[in-house]
């Protein structure tokens, strides 16, 4: 264990759900080996802190943001995080990209918020007031709002990889069991910073470098298809590649780094790792793979293809949104 | 006017939490705010159905599997029992999981949660034993979390249930391994309820700090025994009326308020209603307490045991008070590590089938779950390509919320009554509202 002082680490979770927190307090339960090295000074869903409470610092070693930024109150935080801490860490997917409360872009005016648009100040019955944080005109990720340092995406991140960003950041070269986790399927930078005790370089994502393809289980054959199925159309009890038996599997435009978790359960990835580097779009991505490799020349089987394909925002933009679409839901 | 006076953050709420105190410091402007919330069903609206049982989880793991059951009637499909089987069981594991932090949270209110057990554990704390107790929820709190990642591919954001069926099979290994998991669940659970009768039950110490207010008795809503068919009882256990859940959005409404953003769960008066104090008598809460107060025997002679070991002690049910509601979750962890083993038989987990495909949609499907912290409902009306155009979702923030105001404001007056300071306002809303 090191000498030194514990790092003090902040938590905030923003809009979205407890997931990523849950996970973090697994790491927690399950292994008791954040604390020797850090001490977590602020922590809302756990410990109870409020905002202000962050001006007691002056200074933060690192900072976990989790969730969207979907109100004023998360912007707040955002900013005085990113002033007070000297890592900042998005995690999570809602954090890295925007997550699925990015959807809530496409409908708009949320159906479950009459008052959205005048709710700074609410004057009850009695005329006094009851300030309630006013929602932003869009969710956005972190990264839209302010300089993040790394980030350790997924919905939600693995245990493993959430361990491995605090092994870095937090236990630097204290941290005994560095080396495992620096054997682990990180890009090679991050795997050699873990194993020297060094901060890995700024901007490092933890995970995957290639796609999910790169780790998913099942077998490819052969990179054709020739129908277009939705998820509950077909089952077939074979090991092979998801897109090949005609289900829409965004492995091939998300990073890897969950090890094929929804493939593995015979479900097809659906993107909450985000792209990976090599990928501009995951969208056009997806739009590239299918359309080079659905077998038919055939225009009606072409538009047949076509009309099978619904809702291809939501499904290729699941987690990114907000980030990757942010002009257009800006615009919108 | 005084300015309001505001307590941030509430610990371990689902949502980001927090309390107002109107300016002249009664608790009749106490209000309970959620500051931040995800609108499920801007969410859902636009995506294929058959979409829904991944994104639910947003809400909470349970409703993963209710939008799977959803599915089904949706589909006009009966999963093989196989699957019917691995969605229970991952419910009674995700049982498990819920009520076992609940636990630990309320352990860690007389320590510190995020001390380094190894370095601490000698220290004086006002619980006895809580240091040791603690690190045995942990550790059987992963166990569960193991079960659930069996089950459902990963505790937090579950994934196998589908419509018609599951994704997946279990694994040869996977079968001994949850048996080991449910045995060690249900001989832990039998200790777990001797150490909170004897060291917080009826410890008269620990329980003066959990106690709070008596709260005004609410109607429950509750699961029937018959699949899909919800019961609202009025406060004192008397069935008021019967539905089946395809009348879900007729019989139940919810109130949004302008100072928070989770909405009443309210039963549908005539002519509807739109605010929380015009639909306070229609108002229910749900969960562990209210199915408690059904009175009905559990089914494990444990958690049976345990029932009546509560009523011996605090009376006769039903019960409207905070230790009721915690003594009700440890009867539940009884029955769920009960139940974990009973749908963990290996014979139960394997079949022929592990899913029938649908060949047609239907326009509407609805299902209701007992999920750990209470009736959870999904209601989809998709159009003719099985594209969702309307949910609607009952949560147990929403059911409870009616509730939890209620509650919080009787801490608030108690608290002040009593000249607390805002940290023991604090505290106190913290400890009264977790078991709910």
């Amino acid at each position: 264990m090191t000498s030194k002082p514990p790092r003090t680490l902040a938590i905030y979770a923003a809009t979205g759900c407890r997931a990523c927190e849950h996970v973090l307090l697994d790491i927690q339960y399950q292994i008791q080996a954040v604390t020797p090295w850090s001490e977590i000074v602020f922590w809302p869903y756990v410990l109870g802190s409020d905002l202000a409470a962050l001006n007691r610092h002056h200074r933060i070693d690192a900072a976990l943001f989790i969730g969207a930024i979907g109100t004023s109150s998360d912007r707040k935080a955002a900013l005085i995080l990113r002033e007070k801490a000297q890592i900042l860490l998005a995690c999570g997917a809602c954090a890295a990209f925007g997550g699925l409360p990015g959807l809530c872009n496409l409908a708009g005016k949320s159906s479950e918020d009459p008052d959205a648009e005048n709710q700074e100040i609410h004057p009850d019955a009695s005329g006094s007031t009851h300030f309630l944080p006013p929602v932003e005109s869009s969710v956005s990720s972190l990264y839209q709002v302010v300089h993040v340092d790394y980030a350790v995406p997924g919905c939600p991140p693995t245990p493993a990889l959430l361990w491995s960003a605090l092994q870095a950041v937090i236990c630097g070269p204290a941290a005994g069991s560095r080396l495992t986790y620096a054997l682990a399927r990180l890009p090679e930078n991050i795997s050699r910073s873990i194993a020297a005790g060094v901060l890995p370089p700024s901007g490092s994502v933890f995970a995957g470098k290639k796609a999910v393809c790169a780790t998913c289980c099942r077998g490819k054959e052969e990179k054709r298809f020739s129908t277009l199925k939705r998820t509950h159309e077909k089952y077939e009890a074979t090991g092979r590649c998801l897109l090949e038996q005609g289900l829409l599997c965004l492995g091939v435009a998300t990073r890897e780094g969950c090890g094929g978790l929804c493939t593995a359960a015979g479900l097809p990835c659906r993107g909450c790792f985000g792209k990976p580097e090599a990928v501009y779009d995951p969208g056009a991505k997806m739009v590239s793979t299918i359309g080079s490799t659905f077998d038919s020349q055939q225009p009606e089987e072409i538009e047949s293809l076509a009309d099978a394909m619904v809702d291809l925002i939501g499904t290729f933009y699941r987690y990114t949104f907000a980030s990757q679409c942010a002009m257009a839901s800006k615009t919108e | 006017m005084p300015e309001a006076s505001i307590i941030d953050s509430i610990r371990w709420q689902q949502k980001p939490t927090r309390v107002v105190i109107g300016g002249n410091g009664g608790s009749a402007e106490t209000l309970l705010q959620t500051t931040a919330s995800v609108s499920f069903v801007d969410l859902c609206r636009g995506r294929p159905v058959e979409e829904v049982p991944r994104i639910a989880p947003v809400m909470g793991p349970s409703h993963h599997v209710v939008a799977a059951m959803a599915l089904d009637r949706l589909f006009q499909v009966a999963p093989p029992e196989l699957a019917t089987n691995m969605r229970k069981a991952l419910v009674q594991a995700q049982f498990l999981t819920h009520h076992l932090r609940k636990l630990y949270f309320l352990i860690s209110h007389w320590t510190n949660p995020l001390i380094s057990i190894r370095s601490k554990a000698r220290e004086h704390c006002a619980l006895p034993h809580a240091f040791e107790m603690m690190r045995r929820i942990m550790t059987h709190l992963a166990m569960a979390q193991e079960a659930e990642t069996i089950l459902g591919g990963r505790p937090e954001h579950p994934l196998t249930a589908v419509g018609g069926g599951v994704s997946r099979y279990l694994k040869e290994d996977h079968h001994p391994r949850l048996t080991d998991i449910a045995a060690s669940c249900v001989d832990y659970s039998t200790v777990l309820a001797d150490y909170f009768f004897t060291s917080v039950f009826t410890n008269a110490g620990v329980l003066n700090v959990i106690k709070g207010p008596d709260f005004d008795p609410l109607s429950a809503l509750c699961l029937s025994e018959a699949e899909n068919i919800i019961v609202l009882h009025d406060a004192w256990a008397a069935e008021k009326d019967r539905f089946g859940v395809d009348r879900f959005p007729e019989k139940i409404d919810f109130c949004h308020e302008n100072w928070t953003r989770t909405p009443f769960g309210h039963a549908r008066a005539n002519g509807g209603s739109n605010t929380e104090r015009t639909a306070d008598g229609q108002l229910f809460f749900t969960g562990p307490l209210a199915r408690l107060n059904r009175g009905f025997p559990f089914s494990a002679a444990a958690a049976e045991q345990e029932r009546q070991r509560l009523i011996a002690t605090l009376g006769p049910l039903p019960r409207h008070e905070v230790p009721a509601a915690y003594w009700a979750l440890v009867i539940e962890v009884l029955q769920a590590a009960a139940d974990l083993q009973q749908f963990c038989e290996k014979e139960k987990l394997t079949g022929p089938a592990l899913r029938t495909i649908p060949t047609k949609i239907g326009t509407t499907g609805a299902a209701a779950l007992e999920s750990p912290s209470g009736v959870i409902c999904h209601h989809y009306t998709v159009d003719e390509r099985g594209i969702v155009k309307e949910v609607f979702a009952l949560d147990t923030d929403a059911a409870n919320n009616g509730l939890r105001c209620r509650l919080a404001r009787a801490i608030v007056a108690k608290s002040l009554s009593r000249g607390g300071d805002n940290t023991a306002v604090k505290r106190n809303i913290e400890l009264g509202l977790l078991p709910f």
